[in-house]
């Protein structure tokens, strides 16, 4: 006789996860990218708003990394650069590789000092020429843009503020949303009703819209909530504020079902039964069983909320700058981009970031919806 | 049930009202929350006496809440919805009449709509009937079972057997049919790509920001293409210049279908995207549904299962995507019109944000939310309608 | 015999007037003005054809008077006509003649006879005291009166006979009302009046300001000016056609305008307006810097570049300090002169115009532009000028008691200060959206930080940043980054510069009297006489108003970048170029070579 198995729930939702490869890929390229992100001062070798005068609209130096020189194999290395004004055109410039000059490029090289996370000062980088500003040699991965600021170093860290204001936007959002959803629920009553109104009406008011308008109200002077923090962190704070004022509702909504249903069901009734507070029941008995749900949401509200960004920063409503993130610097190109797109097309970069990462949760989320529904019938093949 | 279905109506009617009041009183104190107003601008050009009397003139030297009741007031007595200051005109004729936005914007958003629907349901369809054993996906194993199906069919070119015919005309049937056999292998590696690709765009279309299609679409017609350049042809807005107070003709009609185009994408391409998914998902959990099962014993022919019964009842759920993509349409339009600078009351709506032109801002935000409201309401009568089991509550 | 000689003359002549009054292509009054040829750059043109010139937006209002943006002059300018043009109000124009008298008190001027308006109307001098009398000078009316004002009063515009005006004033200045006449539109009462109160009492007062806006049908925009607006659809486009009743003829007796049309489409996207041009859409087309590697490469022949040898913007871009901050550490801080002249060294001028203009324009240590016939004389005279040095910067802020204390790189307010041990940092408001600003305070600041000096770049909303520098007084900001209009002659000027002027952003307080500092005091002098004199005196005033400024540095300029311009050659002739936005100078000279189009 066969020796019977018994899997734990978290196990059979693993085994279905890790079937569907597309979401499971997904899945590890998110952690992948958020570690990268996490370390984005320390991976980036140049500040994001470091301006190199000597090389504004450098293409990207991706191509220029040397691994064979006249000895043949060696380290990486790249050349140093010579700009000229393109002969044809004078509103261009033209980089050429200084064969004489060559510049290894290391790993664990002392840069340009920086704060990490705004607690400790550092000037370590991962990698990079390790050269001051000054010098012909630098590693401009994903070239430069007019100012002469690096892309990559850009990319990396508005790519963190990016995914910093879409996280706290959705922690906010689910607060608001699970406790007046919960409220509403578990409550009833008038209180139920009431609440379910100011749910409906806030589903009612047309999104982006309002966003624009709250956004476009933003004091410019005064306090905030007694705090008085600078202004482009205020700028931030606000537009999390309003992006979560906007996306709570739907979610609320859900919340209410779910409190309605669960609440009548038998463990609840045990629990009461037991002398069980109102709280304890929500948050022992209830909750746990919306984790996936939970869960799901929010790995679903990323792409939303992340493109919602987006839009207002690339409609100038939204982050700006000292800050950088993925929709500001797509605003740069969109701002002139007849030149842009004709001469400096690598700007467009931060676009496919954007798209992978919006992608990645879209699938991820696909995935693990999937894998936690209890309904889907899953015939291995399937998607 | 008529009855039921007019309360419903009735009810949701009062919460659209009520939604509007609370949405102006949002307008207005957004406003008021902008500093400076409309005037403050031209403090650089003008003198803080013509400030003042300009102030006078539109009343922006009286107190908030005089100026909304003035403005509400308005409203009902006269459908007076107060002045654009940057126009000098009424902010009725200026978002809606002025260049026609109103039309235009009723025509994009249905073209849209129409294109959006025409384009997806027949994929989505497709992906759902065309798959092996419902899967809605080809694998390699499907594909390698069809060529070697396919292959068998055609086995018998190879055998010998006896046969009047000539020399030549043996062979001359052979390469026929191994031609044959090579065509059917193409299609059903096209059909692969093509279920593939379409695939992919459903995926692809949720994951591309609007604004981004927009770029990459202004990348390929500029830098790319250089479509000006080398065909002539205009970017933005409707219409080339030329052809924009032109009367209507052949011409005018086709450089509008090249000016529209970037904008169907634009707007649609989520909308096409998650269409297409829904579809195949839906049809694809009816197609395995009892009753076709039924219907298939029946002995009804595999087209008039499809359509007839399949696809009807898997477009009911879709009625509900109604209420979702009137707010997708109209950010995307929003995006359109900034890019490709379209005549439409988004586009009226955005300016009025830039310069503090609050009566227009407040007048834009009524009728969004009037418009998003009412589609909501649509959408959940035609649900009611379509699935009587659905109760109102 | 005689007698019917002269009869049949008289009849002949009689035919031929009415023949000019009835004739379609307008008429001409008997005595038009005559240009002459060395106005024609390219000779001599032919009637015939359009030009399109994509406008910013749309007008806001055809009322040249309540008018204050670009995009409505470029269509009103087009419609009307002064007394007097060209520099100086040298040159006669609806007035064929003028004099001063020897007092300096008061101008005659000699109206041109038989002027008609674009709809066929005659232009009298009721027209022109209706201009002054009920519409600029009407209280009601929300005119640019400041710009009348001599000594706190307006003129008096009254007339001798049916084609004298003249205007008087309290004390002699000539020189503003000649300057003023240029640019003051001479309006039709036949058609205005009816919203003038004082004239039609059924309208309320203050309906002069409503009048003409963009509502109202073309007929009724009538005006003396080379064109009369034939249709405007809003969003779309604005038709100018050719006004047939034009009082210029050429060298030859064509009357002008040369064009039949004038065409300004609406586009408000700069990228939109650029990739016209390059596609043969527009005819005329005012690059910023940026876009000059795309005209290069991808222009067909025929386009013409002009690229100013002489900056010449009209208008100031610089850094300014509020002396008056809330802050009492900054405050001290601004009010010093080495501090400001030690944060114009800071300034890397010329790297700046590299990086961000492509070259192309000019390092400003002073107002004004270097074409500029007033303030031109700045770089002759050799005014202090702060070049970037950061040593030097370094110099002078050592000497201000700021020193790094703690190490971190940022310097601290020493002990002679109201709060000792704060950090030097301050917040620069910049308008946000465009690119180019924001990263040339960028830059600046980058170099600050190396100073110790931390500068907090603020991008702001033009709405905000414009209610704080000037909406309140004393102004609400620390450090602003912004460029004001100039307009080319000193009085305009005084506006910024004068204690009282209602842009002296960087110091409100001195409008006071109180605490204003000795050089204040002398440009305060300085200006007031300048309005009243004329040729070397005011040359000698303004050089020392501009030595005044660069030694004392109450703004921190930057660079006027050059004029450019760009426009099919091989299509246009006598093109004189563009003001603002889309304002075509010298429209009625502008004719096209090839009028198939």
């Amino acid at each position: 006789m066969s020796k019977a198995t018994t899997v734990s729930l978290r196990a059979l939702i693993w085994r279905r996860f890790r079937r569907r490869r597309v979401g499971f890929i997904s899945g590890i390229l998110i952690l992948a990218f958020s570690l990268v992100l996490l370390a984005a001062d320390f991976i980036a070798p140049y500040e994001y708003n470091q301006q190199h005068r000597r090389a504004p609209s450098v293409p990207p130096m991706l191509g220029r990394i040397h691994l064979f020189d006249e000895g043949g194999l060696s380290l990486p290395f790249v050349y140093g650069l010579q700009r000229q004004r393109d002969p044809q055109n004078i509103g261009l410039w033209q980089y050429e590789e200084d064969h004489s000059q060559r510049f290894p490029i290391r790993i664990f090289v002392t840069g340009e000092r920086y704060r990490f996370w705004g607690l400790f000062e550092t000037n370590l980088h991962l990698f990079g020429t390790g050269n001051g500003v000054s010098s012909p040699g630098q590693l401009f991965l994903l070239g430069t843009n007019q100012s002469g600021v690096d892309l990559f170093s850009q990319i990396l860290v508005g790519g963190r503020l990016s995914m910093l204001l879409v996280a706290l936007v959705i922690l906010i959002s689910f607060f608001i949303g699970i406790l007046i959803g919960g409220l509403s629920g578990y409550a009833g009553g008038w209180l139920d009703t009431v609440l379910q109104r100011v749910i409906e009406i806030t589903m009612g008011l047309p999104r982006l819209a309002l966003l624009l308008a709250l956004v476009a109200a933003i004091p410019a002077e005064g306090s905030l909530l007694g705090l008085n923090p600078s202004t482009p962190m205020k700028r931030f704070l606000v537009i999390a504020g309003v992006l979560a004022l906007v996306n709570w509702a739907p979610l609320a909504r859900v919340i209410r079902g779910q409190f309605l249903a669960l609440r009548e069901e038998d463990y609840v009734f045990a629990a009461k039964a037991t002398g069980a507070g109102g709280a304890r029941i929500i948050l022992r008995h209830i909750l746990p069983n919306m984790m996936s749900y939970l869960v799901v949401s929010a790995t679903l509200a990323v792409p939303s909320v992340l493109i919602l960004e987006s839009v207002l920063s690339f409609l100038g409503f939204g982050i700006n700058t000292p800050m950088i993130s993925w929709g500001l610097l797509l605003k740069q190109v969109y701002d002139g981009f007849v030149t842009n797109l004709s001469f400096y097309p690598w700007l467009l970069i931060p676009g496919i970031f954007l798209f992978a990462t919006v992608l990645a949760f879209n699938l991820f989320g696909d995935a693990l919806r999937d894998a936690l529904d209890p309904f889907t019938v899953d015939a291995g093949s399937q998607m | 049930m008529l009855n039921l279905m007019l309360i419903f109506i009735a009810r949701r009617l009062f919460y659209t009202l009520f939604i509007l009041v609370i949405l102006s009183l949002i307008a207005f104190w957004v406003m008021q929350l902008q500093p400076g107003d409309f005037i403050t601008k031209h403090a650089l050009q003008l003198s803080q006496e013509t400030m003042a009397q300009l102030r006078q003139r539109y009343g922006l030297d009286q107190s908030g809440w005089v100026q909304y009741a003035k403005w509400i007031g308005g409203i009902l007595t006269r459908g007076d919805f107060g002045m654009s200051f940057e126009t000098q005109q009424p902010v009725f004729d200026h978002l809606f009449v002025n260049g026609n936005r109103f039309g235009w914007t009723v025509l994009l958003t249905g073209l849209t709509f129409l294109f959006s629907w025409l384009l997806a349901l027949p994929l989505g369809i497709y992906l759902a009937t065309s798959a092996y054993r419902g899967t809605g996906r080809w694998r390699w194993r499907t594909l390698i079972r069809a060529v070697a199906r396919t292959a068998r069919r055609f086995a018998h070119v190879f055998e010998q057997q006896p046969d009047a015919r000539s020399c030549r005309a043996r062979w001359q049937q052979r390469i026929q049919d191994t031609l044959a056999l090579l065509g059917q292998l193409l299609g059903a590696g096209l059909r692969w790509l093509f279920v593939l690709l379409v695939n992919g765009l459903g995926i692809v279309g949720l994951s591309l920001p609007n604004f981004l299609t927009a770029l990459l679409i202004l990348w390929l017609l500029v830098a790319v293409f250089q479509v000006g350049a080398n065909f002539g042809l205009g970017i933005s807005g409707l219409f080339d210049v030329k052809y924009r107070t032109a009367p209507w003709n052949w011409d005018k009609f086709v450089n509008f279908l090249w000016h529209l185009w970037p904008v169907l994408l634009v707007v649609g391409l989520a909308n096409i995207a998650q269409l297409i998914r829904y579809t195949r998902a839906n049809l694809l959990d009816v197609l395995g549904e009892p009753f076709i099962q039924t219907a298939r014993a029946k002995g009804l022919g595999e087209r008039v299962v499809v359509y007839k019964h399949a696809v009807r009842n898997a477009l009911n759920p879709l009625i509900s995507l109604l209420g979702f993509w009137i707010p997708m349409m109209f950010e995307g339009l929003l995006i359109a019109a900034f890019v490709f600078q379209l005549p439409v009351v988004e586009f009226a709506y955005w300016r009025a944000l830039a310069t503090e032109d609050q009566y227009v801002v407040m007048t834009g935000l009524l009728f969004f939310g009037l418009v998003l409201t009412l589609g909501n309401l649509l959408s959940d009568v035609l649900l009611a309608l379509a699935n009587p089991k659905i109760r109102y509550e | 015999m005689k007698r019917l000689f002269c009869l049949s003359f008289g009849l002949l002549f009689a035919l031929a007037l009415s023949f000019a009054a009835f004739a379609q292509d307008g008429s001409l009054i008997p005595n038009p003005k005559v240009l002459s040829e060395d106005l024609f750059p390219d000779g001599i043109g032919t009637r015939g054809g359009s030009v399109v010139i994509d406008n910013v937006d749309n007008p806001r209002t055809f009322n040249p008077i309540i008018q204050f943006e670009s995009s409505s002059d470029a269509v009103n300018a087009q419609l009307h006509a002064a007394l007097l043009e060209g520099g100086f109000g040298s040159a006669d124009a609806l007035a064929e003649a003028f004099e001063v008298s020897d007092d300096g008190l008061s101008i005659t001027l000699i109206l041109r006879e038989g002027l008609l308006f674009s709809d066929g109307e005659p232009l009298t001098v009721e027209d022109v005291l209706f201009t002054f009398n009920d519409v600029v000078f009407n209280p009601d009316v929300v005119s640019r009166k400041t710009l009348w004002l001599i000594n706190d009063q307006l003129p008096t515009v009254s007339t001798q006979d049916e084609r004298t005006v003249v205007v008087t004033t309290s004390v002699p200045a000539p020189l503003v009302i000649l300057i003023n006449l240029t640019v003051q539109e001479i309006l039709p009462k036949h058609k205005l009046a009816q919203f003038v109160h004082a004239l039609n009492p059924d309208v309320p007062a203050g309906t002069f300001n409503e009048a003409w806006n963009i509502g109202t049908a073309p007929e009724e925009i009538v005006g003396a000016g080379p064109f009369r607006l034939s249709d405007f659809v809003a969003d779309q486009q604005v038709v100018l056609a050719r006004n047939p009743f034009y009082w210029k003829i050429d060298p030859e007796g064509t009357q002008l305008p040369y064009l039949d049309q004038l065409i300004l489409p609406v586009v408000s996207d700069d990228n939109v307006r650029l990739l016209r041009f390059i596609n043969e859409e527009t005819d005329i087309f005012g690059p910023a810097p940026e876009d000059l590697p795309v005209l290069q490469q991808r222009s067909a022949d025929g386009i013409r570049l002009i690229v100013g040898t002489q900056a010449g913007t009209s208008g100031d871009n610089f850094f300014t300090f509020n002396q008056d901050a809330a802050n009492p550490n900054l405050r001290q801080l601004f009010r010093d002169v080495r501090f400001r002249q030690a944060m114009s060294r800071a300034l890397d001028r010329q790297t700046i115009i590299d990086i961000f203009r492509n070259g192309l324009a000019e390092a400003r240590f002073g107002p004004g532009m270097g074409a500029n016939f007033w303030f031109g004389v700045q770089d002759d005279l050799n005014f202090p000028r702060q070049d970037f040095n950061l040593d030097e910067a370094q110099t002078l802020l050592d000497a201000l008691d700021l020193t790094d204390s703690d190490g971190d790189g940022i310097r601290e307010f020493g002990d002679s200060y109201p709060n000792p041990g704060e950090p030097v940092e301050f917040e620069l408001i910049v308008p946000e959206g465009s690119r180019v600003l924001i990263s040339e305070a960028d830059f600046w600041s980058q170099d600050l930080e190396t100073l110790g000096i931390r500068a907090n770049l603020n991008p702001t909303s033009f709405n905000t940043l414009v209610g704080r520098i000037s909406g309140s007084r004393p102004a609400e900001y620390e450090a602003v980054r912004i460029s004001i209009g100039g307009g080319g002659d000193p009085n305009f000027s005084a506006d910024v510069y004068a204690s009282r002027g209602p842009l002296h952003i960087y110091k409100f307080s001195d409008a006071s009297g109180e605490g204003v500092p000795e050089y204040q005091q002398q440009l305060d002098e300085l200006f007031a006489r300048q309005a009243v004199t004329d040729g070397d005196e005011r040359f000698q005033i303004v050089a020392e108003i501009q030595r005044l400024l660069a030694e004392n540095v109450p703004l921190i300029w930057i660079a006027n970048g050059v004029g450019l311009l760009s426009f099919r050659e091989d299509r246009l002739g006598n093109f004189a170029g563009v003001s603002l936005d889309a304002t075509v100078i010298a429209s009625e000279i502008l004719y096209r070579r090839d009028s198939a189009q």
